[in-house]
């Protein structure tokens, strides 16, 4: 018992003059405390003491919690929404634990903020993994790159960094920072999730000690890097690219100084697009032009950031703004693209049949797109509007950095001496329809030169899909599914809404195009020759390396795509494009494995 | 007892807390975000000075919000949200006390040293009369004094003291929290001002006041 707790009685006034002031005695009591006090010095001072010292309790300071208190106790919660849940399941009738089991797991969902998903406990997730958690998620891509040097090298070289990747620099991929949260995101992993992270951690603790500390070391570089999601990217990007390659290719990489192998990435990307731009019926003799067409775009867009940034949201504005100048370009065009697009999306398309703008309407952004240059192809190219506002003194310039070749072609169009107004404008007219085919098809052209599609992409693009199409994905096998979204991502994204650009139409229906010689093999009217590859070409980027681990990339993160054992959702509506023998369909070929390292399990 | 149909309506239709408490009896996690955010700061605030640790206040904090999870089921509402926020917290915290006294821990032992820990009343005594600031005392100080002279009150007396001064709450409503009589409050609080007093006399009477 403290002192305090042995005390006299206390004095009645003191008593009095306390519910006084804390405004607690009965109205007449307080009264006549009044006279008292106006007539009682003593009894005044008194109060002024009570009150002062009263008073100086203002001087305690209040306290404000972090984030982390947040965090933590939502964390307690969720843990102990997660034993309610095994509690119920093993004494609830199996009607009301259905009902349970949506509302206990959505109040754990939406209470860890951002995690998502729900399992089984993992009872032990040793410490050593939970503190060296990045590590053994990455040290398999971590042995592609030697150093932070060599990804800033390919970020320098616009190598292997998508614009198309939604909010970029916001990638689940970092490991989350406390234990607790760490445990958390462990907890919630699917049973094979689980074991492929055990595994790493087995065969990382084989390696030789050297191996480890450089890994390692490696590990705490990137983790700490102000740019560490991108570089993450990058390097998952690369990761991927090479290890779809054949095993020639990867040994050649592999075995050169970190300084030479951009050169090298830069020379089996070229070689690849010999393959690509036959597979996706670019006109060969046009790849330069295409090259400086979407070189002249982005310079565009870059002319026209203030406005751009301008009309984006706040985050969207600080994200390209923060984008070294390569990649900021591509983003400008991009965001310019899709703010013109929605201004024509709210305005409508008056050449659009009910069902067609039932469809849009119910449309991911980058699925409309897509159906808009669908819809457009029935419009002759030269009556459809331009995409961009362009002006024709920006077109001009264009044409100035156009080839030879480019120019020949669009010799016909030029207006004789003499000609009519009703000629000049023709001519102009048919010229420009030209140009912006080109410029869809430089687009498309970009894209594919790329060279991969980043998990995120495709995962972006899953979410994007409507039910119905997610439901009918479900009914393929993890790999085919894989490969079929891959497919229908590259086909529609590519064509950057084919039709619409006046480009090469996806849909391969051989339509004529008068840019030359077409490639041997193909027929004007006929189907493409022989059956496809499987997402792509033989030793291009896009095969599986690009999506190994059940849609979630080898960080195992990413919640947007469906886990392995969950089999997801379906397309909509059938496919765009070719029938069942085409390109967009699935492939039965096995996929090729990627060339391991040494001690890769 | 149970509760009335009419108190019941009538804390519902007045307490905007209620009302989100209701949602987190039938399970709206958003809801219990909310009143998570709003009450955290209020409630550690109290509980760190009752207990004179952040550590030990945030621990007690995090206790008190998984009970109102775990007791969401039987949420009623009998009375303000936040006195029935900190009936729990007053639970919790004199449970802890509890245990930590069979643990033989003594929070209250004099250490003047450590600003952690609660000095005993004849210690204070003897250093407030020792003491006495010849200058304006700088803003820590003075609130390293008030901490110590609320350290000198008894638990019970620093809670009523804790809610009325940083909860703003009635006799009637500490009563309800602390499971007393509203008389019983009158005179811890009448009590607990009176120490206060005596410990902080010296800065009264020199008229000494805080300076920025």
């Amino acid at each position: 018992m403290s002192p305090s707790d042995i005390e006299p009685p206390v004095d009645p006034l003191d008593e009095q003059l306390t519910a006084y002031l804390d405004g607690e005695l009965p109205p007449e009591e307080a009264r006549a405390l009044e006279q008292r006090l106006a007539r009682d010095v003593t009894v005044r001072e008194r109060l002024r003491e009570l009150a002062g010292a009263w008073d100086m309790l203002d001087n305690l300071p209040r306290s404000t919690v972090d984030e982390n208190f947040a965090k933590t106790t939502v964390a307690m919660v969720a843990v102990a929404a997660k034993q309610d849940l095994v509690d119920l399941q093993k004494t609830a009738p199996r009607q009301q634990r259905r009902q349970w089991l949506t509302r206990v797991m959505a109040i754990a969902a939406s209470l860890i903020l951002g995690y998502v998903g729900f399992t089984w406990l993992w009872p032990n997730p040793n410490k050593q993994l939970l503190s060296n958690l990045s590590l053994i998620e990455n040290w398999q891509l971590y042995q592609e790159a030697d150093s932070i040097e060599f990804l800033n090298q390919l970020d320098r070289a616009g190598l292997f960094w998508s614009e198309n990747t939604t909010n970029p620099d916001h990638l689940a991929m970092l490991v989350p920072p406390t234990m607790e949260e760490r445990t958390l995101y462990v907890n919630q992993l699917s049973e094979s999730q689980r074991n492929e992270l055990r595994r790493k951690q087995e065969t990382f603790e084989k390696l030789e000690p050297a191996e480890q500390k450089k890994l390692r070391e490696l590990d705490h570089v990137l983790q700490t890097a102000p740019n560490s999601a991108r570089m993450l990217e990058i390097l998952r990007n690369y990761h991927n690219w090479l290890n779809a390659r054949s095993p020639l290719e990867i040994a050649d990489v592999r075995k050169l100084p970190a300084d030479q192998r951009i050169d090298k990435i830069r020379e089996l990307q070229l070689r690849d697009e010999e393959q690509w731009v036959k597979q996706y019926r670019f006109p060969s003799h046009m790849a330069e032009d295409f090259r400086r067409v979407y070189t002249w775009l982005t310079d565009l867009a870059l002319q026209r950031e203030q406005e751009i940034l301008a009309n984006a949201p706040e985050q969207q504005r600080a994200m390209i703004e923060r984008q070294p100048v390569e990649s900021r370009k591509r983003l400008l065009l991009k965001t310019w693209i899709d703010q013109e697009f929605a201004k024509r999306r709210s305005e409508g398309f008056e050449i659009l049949t009910e069902e067609q703008r039932r469809e849009l309407k119910n449309a991911s952004p980058e699925r409309a797109r897509y159906l808009i240059g669908q819809f457009m192809r029935n419009i002759p190219a030269a009556q459809r509007k331009p995409m961009l506002p362009v002006t024709e003194a920006e077109l001009e310039d264009l044409l100035k950095r156009l080839t030879d070749n480019a120019r020949t072609i669009l010799k016909p169009y030029q207006v004789p001496a003499g000609a009519t107004d009703a000629e000049r404008a023709r001519l102009t007219s048919e010229r420009n329809a030209k140009i912006w085919e080109w410029i869809g098809d430089s687009m498309r052209f970009a894209f594919y030169s790329r060279g991969f599609v980043s998990d995120r992409e495709i995962q972006d693009y899953f979410a994007g899909l409507s039910d119905e199409t997610k439901k009918e994905l479900a009914l393929l096998s993890p790999e085919e599914w894989k490969r079929e979204l891959r497919n229908r991502y590259l086909g529609e994204q590519g064509g950057f809404g084919g039709g619409w650009w006046g480009g090469r139409p996806w849909s391969r229906d051989g339509s004529g195009r008068d840019d030359g010689p077409r490639p041997p093999g193909l027929q004007p009217d006929g189907p493409p020759p022989g059956p496809p590859r499987e997402g792509g070409f033989k030793d291009g980027g896009f095969k599986e390396g690009g999506f190994k681990n059940g849609g979630k990339g080898p960080n195992g993160k990413g919640p947007k795509g469906p886990p392995p054992n969950n089999p997801p959702p379906p397309p909509e509506g059938g496919f765009r494009g070719p029938p069942s023998n085409g390109p967009n369909a699935p492939s039965k070929e096995p996929s090729p494995n990627p060339v391991p390292r040494p001690t890769n399990p | 007892m149970g509760i009335s149909d009419s108190t019941i309506a009538r804390y519902t239709l007045h307490d905007p807390d209620v009302r989100l408490m209701l949602q987190v009896r039938d399970d709206d996690a958003a809801a219990f975000e909310e009143l998570m955010l709003r009450y955290q700061d209020r409630l550690v605030t109290v509980l760190e000075h009752l207990v004179g640790s952040r550590d030990t206040a945030e621990d007690l904090a995090q206790d008190v919000f998984l009970r109102v999870y775990r007791s969401r089921k039987s949420y009623q509402p009998g009375a303000k949200f936040s006195t029935w926020l900190f009936t729990i917290a007053n639970n919790v915290a004199s449970n802890s006390r509890r245990s930590r006294s069979r643990r033989k821990e003594v929070i209250l032992e004099s250490n003047p040293n450590n600003s952690q820990e609660m000095p005993g009343l004849e210690q204070m005594a003897v250093a407030a009369s020792s003491f006495i600031p010849a200058r304006r005392l700088d803003k820590e100080e003075m609130q390293a004094a008030v901490r110590t002279a609320i350290g000198t009150l008894n638990e019970r007396q620093r809670m009523a003291v804790l809610l009325n001064k940083f909860e703003n709450m009635s006799y009637e409503e500490i009563a309800e929290t602390m499971e007393l009589t509203p008389k019983a409050i009158k005179s811890l609080l009448s009590r607990a001002r009176g120490n206060l007093r005596a410990v902080l006399e010296p800065y009264l009477e020199r008229g000494t006041a805080v300076s920025e």
